[in-house]
This record gives C-alpha cells, sequence and structure tokens, in this order.
C-alpha cells in the first residue's frame, strides 16, 4: 500500500508538471501573436513531441498501477481522473500547436484590428487552467467550481470578437483571411476553456464523487 | 558482471544488474520434470515474484537459489545457477554457507521456542559472535528492519509464541536479516496471515529490496503485482514470461500468459 501511495504521489507531481508545460505552451503561443515574436511560436511547436511522450508515459503509468494494486475507492477515482485530465492537457497543448502555426503567418501579415478582447480572453483562459491545475493539486472543489463558472466569460468573449471580425470582413474583404486566423485562435482558446472546465469537473468527480457534467449532479451515494 | 537490459516500451526500462543468473536449469524429482530448461536472470536488489498456478514449479525454482531442494530425496539437478560468479549448483560449494547468503522465510511464521531475542540472535551466535553489545546492537537493527522493534523493544525475553501471527512472520524476517544475507527466498510468506498483516509483510518486502535482493514465491497474482519489481510466470515447469512487473500485467507478451492474468485457466 506504501508504494501505491508513493506511486500515485509520483503520477500526480508529474501530471501536474505537464499541466505547468501545457500553460506555458498556450501562454507562449498567444503571447507571440501580441508581441510579434515567432521564436515563442517556434518554441511552442518544439515543446509538442516532449508533452505527447510525457502524455503516453503519464497513461502508460496509471494503467499500470490500476492493473498491479486495484485500487478502490478515491484512489480508483484520482487514477481514472489523472488518465482523464492527462488526455486533457495533452488536447490543450495541441491547441498552443495550432495557435502557434496561425502564430507564425499572423506575425508576419498586417494587423486586422487592434488586440483588445483576445488579450483579455488568454487572460481570463490561463487563469481558468492555473486554477483548474490548483484545484487538482489541493483537491479543492470550491476552487474547480469557480472555474467552471468563469467559461461562460470566454464564451462570450469568443462571440464578440467573432461579430466584430465578421463585421470587419464584410466591410473590407481582403481581411478575410487575416480575420479568419485570428478567429481560429480565438476558437482554440475557447476549447482551451472547455478543457480547464473538464479538468474542474473531473476534480469535483475525483474529490466528492459527483458527477457535475453535462447538468448530471449526481451523488454515487447518497 | 554484464548488465541486461529488459525491452523498453514507453517507459525507459532500467538496467539491472543480475544478482543471480539461472542458464539451462532442468529439475527432475524422480521421473517428475519439474523445471523444464529455465533461464533467467534475477536483478540485484529488487523484488522478483515467481508466479503460477499450483504445480507450476515455483516453489522449486526458489528452493534452487539457496540448495533447499536437497532436503528431498530423489531429486536430480542439470544447469547452472551463478550468485554472482559463482555457480551455487557445483558440489563445492558449501550449502551452510550459501545459506547465509541466501536466507529463507516460509509459508507459516516458524519461530524457534526461545525469546524473540534469541529467535534474532540465533544465526548470530552459530556465525560465532558472543560479545553482548554486538548481539545486542544487531538483534535491534534486524527488529527495526523488519518493522517489528517497537512493538516488542519492552519484551524482548518473552516467548516468540507470545506473537501474533503477522509479528512471528516479521520476526522470522527479523531473524533471517540478522545474519545480513545478499538474498532473501520469501515462499508464500502471506498465505497464513490476515489482510492487515499481509498488508504489513507485502511494505515490509518492499522496503527490504532497498538493500537486499528478494524473490519472492506467491500464489496471489495480487501480490505478485503490488509487490515485484520483476515478474515470472512459470506453467508446467516452463517460464513462460519474464519482464518488468507493470508491463508483464498490463502488456503480456505470451498468449498463457495473458489467458491466466485474465482468468481463463488456473
Amino acid at each position: 500500500m506504501l508504494r501505491f501511495l508513493q506511486e500515485l504521489e509520483n503520477l500526480k507531481r508529474d501530471l501536474i508538471a505537464m499541466a505547468d508545460e501545457a500553460i506555458a505552451m498556450i501562454h507562449d503561443a498567444v503571447q507571440s501573436i501580441l508581441s510579434k515574436d515567432v521564436t515563442l511560436a517556434h518554441q511552442v511547436l518544439d515543446a509538442e513531441e516532449r508533452i505527447n511522450k510525457r502524455e503516453v508515459e503519464i497513461e502508460d503509468r496509471a494503467i499500470g498501477l490500476i492493473a498491479r494494486f486495484q485500487p478502490e475507492a478515491e484512489n480508483l477515482r484520482t487514477l481514472v481522473m489523472v488518465i482523464k485530465i492527462n488526455n486533457d492537457l495533452e488536447r490543450i497543448a495541441d491547441h498552443a500547436v495550432n495557435i502557434a502555426k496561425r502564430a507564425e503567418i499572423i506575425v508576419q501579415e498586417p494587423q486586422v484590428k487592434p488586440y483588445v478582447d483576445l488579450p483579455k480572453m488568454a487572460q481570463i483562459t490561463e487563469g481558468m487552467l492555473r486554477d483548474a491545475v490548483q484545484s487538482f493539486i489541493q483537491e479543492n472543489p470550491g476552487l474547480a467550481h469557480g472555474v467552471c463558472v468563469r467559461d461562460d466569460l470566454v464564451d462570450n468573449l469568443y462571440d464578440a470578437i467573432f461579430k466584430e471580425l465578421v463585421e470587419i470582413m464584410i466591410q473590407e474583404p481582403s481581411t478575410v483571411e487575416r480575420a479568419i486566423r485570428i478567429i481560429q485562435v480565438c476558437k482554440s482558446l475557447e476549447r482551451v476553456a472547455d478543457l480547464a472546465t473538464n479538468i474542474c469537473e473531473d476534480v469535483i468527480y475525483m474529490v466528492e464523487g459527483r458527477i457535475i457534467k453535462h447538468g448530471f449532479d449526481r451523488q454515487q451515494n447518497p | 558482471m554484464e548488465q541486461v537490459k529488459v525491452e523498453p516500451r514507453t517507459n525507459p526500462s532500467p538496467s539491472f544488474r543480475p544478482k543471480f543468473r539461472v542458464r539451462n536449469l532442468n529439475f527432475y524429482y524422480g521421473n517428475f520434470h519439474a523445471l523444464k530448461d529455465i533461464n533467467l536472470l534475477i536483478p540485484e536488489r529488487r523484488v522478483t515474484a515467481l508466479f503460477g498456478p499450483s504445480g507450476c514449479g515455483k516453489t522449486t525454482l526458489l528452493r534452487v537459489f539457496n540448495r533447499m531442494y536437497e532436503l528431498v530425496p530423489g531429486y536430480r539437478i542439470t544447469g547452472e545457477v551463478f550468485l554472482d560468479d559463482e555457480d551455487i549448483l557445483r558440489p563445492e560449494v558449501n550449502p551452510v554457507e550459501l545459506r547465509a547468503r541466501v536466507g529463507m522465510v516460509f509459508q507459516k511464521p516458524n519461530p524457534f521456542p526461545k525469546s524473540i531475542y534469541e529467535n534474532v540472535a540465533f544465526g548470530l551466535r552459530i556465525r560465532g559472535i558472543k560479545k553482548k553489545s554486538e548481539l545486542d546492537e544487531r538483534v535491534e537493527r534486524a527488529l527495526v528492519q523488519a518493522a517489528l522493534w517497537d512493538e516488542v523493544k519492552d519484551k524482548l525475553f518473552k516467548s516468540a509464541y507470545e506473537l501474533s501471527g503477522g509479528q512471528q512472520q516479521r520476526l522470522c524476517i527479523a531473524r533471517a536479516l540478522a545474519v545480513e544475507p545478499e538474498v532473501l527466498l520469501f515462499d508464500e510468506p502471506t498465505s497464513a496471515l490476515d489482510p492487515i498483516a499481509t498488508a504489513r509483510i507485502e511494505d515490509l518486502i518492499v522496503e527490504i529490496a532497498k538493500s537486499i535482493t528478494v524473490i519472492l514465491v506467491t500464489h496471489n497474482m495480487g501480490q505478485a503485482a503490488r509487490v515485484s519489481d520483476y515478474a515470472a510466470f512459470l506453467y508446467m515447469g516452463q517460464l513462460i514470461e519474464f519482464r518488468e512487473t507493470q508491463e508483464l500485467f498490463t502488456r503480456p507478451r505470451e498468449k498463457l500468459t495473458a489467458d491466466y492474468l485474465s482468468g481463463r485457466f488456473g
């Protein structure tokens, strides 16, 4: 049992390290656009392989722990959530890569408009991600719940940016390609915020055994 | 000493130094061919579990490592079993000295009808240690290592039979550790114990393997999975598969292993 708990702690520690790397990738990818610094985008692209390896390794270890120790209750929930969060983090890193690929082009072309809502959206999304990871570290369902609520802010910003850019494209068709690239970046950020929400739903399940996603809110053992 | 690389998958597998190297080992009880052409490397300072259904040869193999099979009449053995660089099957090797290097803990706790202290001091006295301060120090060290010291330090001179089954088994482990073996063989060490005592012994085995090579025979697949670093699956006297425990229990390569782990036979 001591060995299981030690290996579970090591696994959680490595998952947190992977989360830090995924958050840094999102930050660098967006910052690459905002500061017109293509080297940041390249760093993100370079990190992809590393994070993919981490994902495979963490999943393998988690499955191994389930096979070897056949955990129950909270330990089982934790391991299954580690596998899900691990997968979400890899998806987040994929979105960072998508943003970085757009950034390579965006930094070389004239801006469609000044960036006002994009940095706000990025800031809120990064904050959600950081709090999602903290809620996992602290096993804090309250913090996790707060992240889920903030998802609406990101959705609203995305809708606002989308409408504004559509207006610009209608008025000035030569901006269409550039504007669509920005919309794609924002869509990736919006998806990252959704994934941060997923992580928080998983943390709530891990700690309390309560399923809150898709509007479900039922106690496993009332 | 050669370094052996275990097949890596996604995890970089650590290379290990073999403590035992078994080559072309065959063992017979009369006409019964109990072990068939076993080739195996036992990693140093790790827990290696031997598991498989009843009659697969796991206990016979365990008893090869300190030549305990010699106590059974009518056996025949061929092949080589190197402990470090010495083939322990050679007749010149003194089995008593071998068993000091390769200790054993049995299925049922078997303390001597003596005090707790004398049980642990027994092997030391046989090896000529007489000085009380040295005996005291080594008895305490072994009992600490066996995670028993705190429970018995105030009753060292009471009979070992006053201890619970789990404590008696830890006392037997302390007795084996006192003579500072290089290898400890465990023959189903928890089959006579309740789940809590079993968990303590399992934690203890993991701890012991930080400094001593451990070979564990268990009929309990879960125990092999929880405790060992490497696992060997035996079936009808043959070594079917040997690899890192995590690999073996998640991605067995042999169909027989997969079938056994999935409960399709055995």
